[in-house]
């Protein structure tokens, strides 16, 4: 299973760096098509977070990593680095963790 | 000063943070148990953060492998824009052409668009100092993730949805957006327990595409 995504995730990746310039006189993605996947961007990343934090089966409910994504959008509001957001995430967790 | 030295000037501190988000890729990727080879085979050709995370949920049994790949397709449609967009300055040859597209990034596509005509040069030496940067952390935090062990005591199984958090941030502007991804957010959650894996992402996917962009 690993490499089945593996594989299928980088032939997407590449496919659509590699397409467009190798297919630059043909037609690429309607530009319509374009705007609706672009516009779709936020949800689906409010999706991820969303099952990342409360998608496990019966167990819907804050825990300690819910508490560290917190913080890590405090963080990345604030200052913007996704280093300093992720690595406030894992801290405030890790803390979470020991204390609570 | 030539583009080779311009395009490692602007293009370090990119790969430095690209290197740290390298490490806590491949440590995540540990801590789901796929060992050092697999995330460092994937960080050097799909290239990808957010690719290669969303990748992960799938592993993890949160999703579907085809809604994943069609989240995948709908998180880097861009680069088929800057593919576009870059098309002009890149080389003749096909294998050239091809290798110049594949160091396509957000950064190495930005910092090729600065002197008005897009410059194939400080493309390939952004794009291959970040894929380098990318792909060396990736190994580095699978390999420490694999000594460390268990990733929940450091937190490092927070980095995942925390990722996602910050990308979110950064692609919502109006309140219209916010209020939909949150409602989508939680009608995946709902849907969870009831409908097969992958197919609440799928769903979300499928009625954000509908609803289309919003002015």
């Amino acid at each position: 299973m690993t490499w089945i995504v593996v594989a299928a995730v980088a032939t997407v990746c590449v496919a659509l760096r590699v397409g467009a310039p190798l297919l630059a006189h043909r037609r690429s993605l309607p530009p319509s098509v374009e705007r609706r996947l672009q516009a779709a961007i936020p949800a689906l990343l409010a999706t991820l977070v969303a099952l990342q934090l409360f998608g496990r089966r019966g167990d819907v409910g804050i825990d300690a990593r819910a508490v560290g994504t917190l913080a890590a959008v405090a963080v990345f509001l604030r200052r913007r680095s996704l280093v300093l957001a992720l690595v406030a995430a894992a801290a405030v967790t890790a803390a979470v963790r020991a204390f609570a | 000063m030539n583009a080779v030295t311009r395009g490692i000037r602007r293009g370090l501190p990119f790969a430095c943070a690209d290197w740290l988000d390298g490490v806590a890729f491949g440590a995540v990727a540990a801590g789901f148990g796929l060992g050092v080879v697999a995330p460092t085979v994937l960080s050097a050709t799909a290239f990808s953060g957010t690719a290669q995370f969303a990748a992960l949920t799938v592993l993890g049994q949160h999703g579907g492998l085809v809604s994943v790949l069609v989240a995948v397709a709908a998180l880097n449609a861009r680069y088929v824009v800057y593919g576009l967009s870059v098309a002009p300055g890149l080389s003749r040859n096909r294998v050239k052409r091809s290798a110049q597209a594949q160091l396509l990034t957000d950064v190495s596509w930005a910092l090729s668009q600065e002197g008005g005509r897009p410059d194939a040069q400080v493309l390939t030496v952004v794009g291959l100092l970040e894929l380098l940067a990318w792909t060396t952390g990736t190994a580095a935090g699978a390999f420490a993730g694999n000594l460390v062990g268990n990733v929940g005591a450091y937190g490092i199984d927070a980095l995942l949805p925390a990722f996602f958090a910050c990308m979110l941030l950064d692609r919502t502007e109006s309140a219209g957006d916010v209020g939909f991804a949150a409602a989508a957010g939680c009608a995946a959650v709902f849907l969870t327990p009831i409908l097969p894996a992958g197919v609440p992402l799928a769903l979300v996917l499928a009625v954000a595409v509908a609803r289309g962009p919003r002015p």
